[in-house]
């Protein structure tokens, strides 16, 4: 759903985390992206202008990405103008701040296998021209490989018991050489007898085996029992 | 570039993937679910009705019975003619806004009951349309549903006919550790006449036979799409009576 929200007014300070990616610094830090499509919200978010720009809160409640940069208290190897593949899209609530972080040079693969929320991929790709949606099973590499080109930054959140391997396989065919990728792990999906830890241990040195592994960020208590893993190729 | 040739590829995609299998499912969902929302007014309508006419209540107190019984009308002096009930109930004698309250709920119920006789007609005639070879095994929604379960008629094709046999079987949530579970027999095939009607000796040889032929039926309407029912009735029936005079 994509509506309208009466701008807040009166911006105190804005301090950079990020290309396009800010903290605003209100009562409380918020963190916001710079819209693309200025005037709309895409679900629900609250919108902030300052100085002519408008800004889209980016809420860690609702987004791995941003849960972790509140943890981290840093960005990402996301750049204006980089090709990004994003595997798991859903229906794009996290897809559109990277297509803020991208900005109109820069392209989000955005791969996401159900129809339903494909469809809601779909329609936010109409209204952001730097969002190219791909209705695919993130397994078919194949597939993938004849429209995705390689890309600066690969990022996961599909919840599936082979989510390294996916990931892995990607990686492999996707990311260029010395750039960064992140996944989130969601410990409960993979194993339900394992402890939340020792399945992120597992994804880990599985990781590792292929990857640099460059950090590992805890998610709580934005999102429970996940946690970000940011490797290097 | 931008960014339609991806959202027209994304598009296509979707539009590949919804088929006539998913219509069968979806419509194979309305009616489940319409009819649990029927069983639960029901419940709670003839509650209502047992207050203010006990006697008769008492005697429709099966679903289908009770909304076809007072369709024509829920009043005392209207039923006990058609129930031979006494016109002098110990119910609770309802005012005529409180009557007319119920006759609403039981006029919805009535709607519900037609909706799902409609809908379970219009698939059976969706999937003769469709699936000629499939259809010759189509009683009591059982194609619709293997449809449902197996992940379309193409995942019935390709599945082993003993995987087709135990569809829709019931599994035992905690089986006890140190006893072995016998294995089913049947699941959704127990809905079909051959099945249900065998002693229940014969029942697991049937649903058998008869999983294989629908196994049989499915690959055949994936890979050629020719009718051929005839044929497979002519076999299924055949071997369906050498078990049944053994
Ligand atoms: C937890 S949600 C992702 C939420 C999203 N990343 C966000 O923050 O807005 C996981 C999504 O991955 C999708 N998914 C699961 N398995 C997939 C696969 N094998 N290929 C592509 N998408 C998959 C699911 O349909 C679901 O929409």
């Amino acid at each position: 759903m994509i509506k309208s929200i009466p701008h807040e007014r009166a911006i105190v300070a804005l301090k950079s985390v990020m290309d396009n990616v800010y903290w605003l610094q209100r009562e409380r830090r918020l963190l916001v992206s710079t819209n693309l499509v200025p005037g709309q919200s895409v679900y629900g978010e609250r919108l902030f202008s300052e100085a002519g720009k408008e800004y889209r809160e980016w809420i860690p409640l609702r987004s791995k990405l941003a849960a972790a940069i509140y943890n981290r208290r840093r960005g990402f190897e996301i750049k204006a103008g980089h090709s990004i593949l994003y595997l798991g899209a859903s229906s794009g609530t996290t897809v559109s701040h990277v297509s803020d972080i991208v900005g109109e040079h820069g392209k989000v693969y955005a791969v996401e296998v159900s129809e339903e929320m494909g469809t809601r991929l779909i329609l936010l790709s109409e209204k952001r021209k730097n969002i190219f949606p791909v209705i695919e099973d993130a397994r078919r590499v194949d597939v993938l490989s004849q429209s995705v080109p390689r890309c600066d930054f690969i990022y996961q959140d599909i919840a599936q018991r082979d989510q390294v391997e996916i990931f892995i396989k990607n990686a492999d065919a996707f990311l260029k050489k010395g750039c960064f990728g992140a996944v989130a792990i969601k410990a409960k999906s993979i194993d339900i007898f394992k402890s939340s830890k020792s399945v992120i241990d597992e994804a880990v040195s599985q990781l590792r085996r292929r990857f640099i592994v460059a950090e590992t960020i805890d998610l709580n208590p934005y999102q429970r029992d996940h946690s970000l893993v940011m490797v290097k190729n | 570039m931008d960014n339609s040739d991806f959202i027209k590829r994304a598009r296509e995609t979707i539009k590949l993937r919804l088929s006539v299998d998913d219509l069968i499912a979806k419509l194979v969902n309305l009616i489940d679910e319409g009819e649990k929302a029927e069983n639960s007014l029901f419940k709670a309508a003839y509650d209502a009705y047992f207050l203010y006419y006990p006697e008769a209540a008492a005697i429709i107190s099966e679903r289908d019975r009770f909304v076809e019984t007072l369709s024509g009308g829920l009043e005392r002096d209207v039923v006990c003619g058609r129930l031979g009930t006494t016109g002098e109930s110990m119910g609770y004698d309802m005012s005529a806004e409180d009557a007319q309250i119920l006759s609403v709920y039981l006029n919805e119920l009535k709607n519900m009951s037609d909706m799902r006789t409609f809908a379970e007609r219009h698939l059976d005639k969706t999937v003769a349309d469709n699936y000629p070879n499939l259809a010759i095994f189509n009683v009591n929604m059982v194609i619709p549903r293997l449809i449902t379960l197996g992940g379309g008629v193409k995942g019935l094709a390709f599945m082993p006919s003993s995987k087709v046999q135990i569809l829709g079987a019931e599994r035992t949530l905690f089986s006890r550790p140190g006893r072995r579970e016998a294995s089913p027999k049947y699941g959704v095939l127990f809905k079909h006449p051959l099945v249900e009607g065998a002693p229940q000796d014969k029942r697991g040889k049937i649903a058998k036979i008869l999983a294989a032929k629908i196994n049989l039926a499915a690959k055949i309407e994936t890979f050629s799409e020719n009718d051929q029912s005839a044929a497979i009735k002519k076999q299924l029936e055949d071997e369906v009576r050498a078990v049944m005079d053994k």
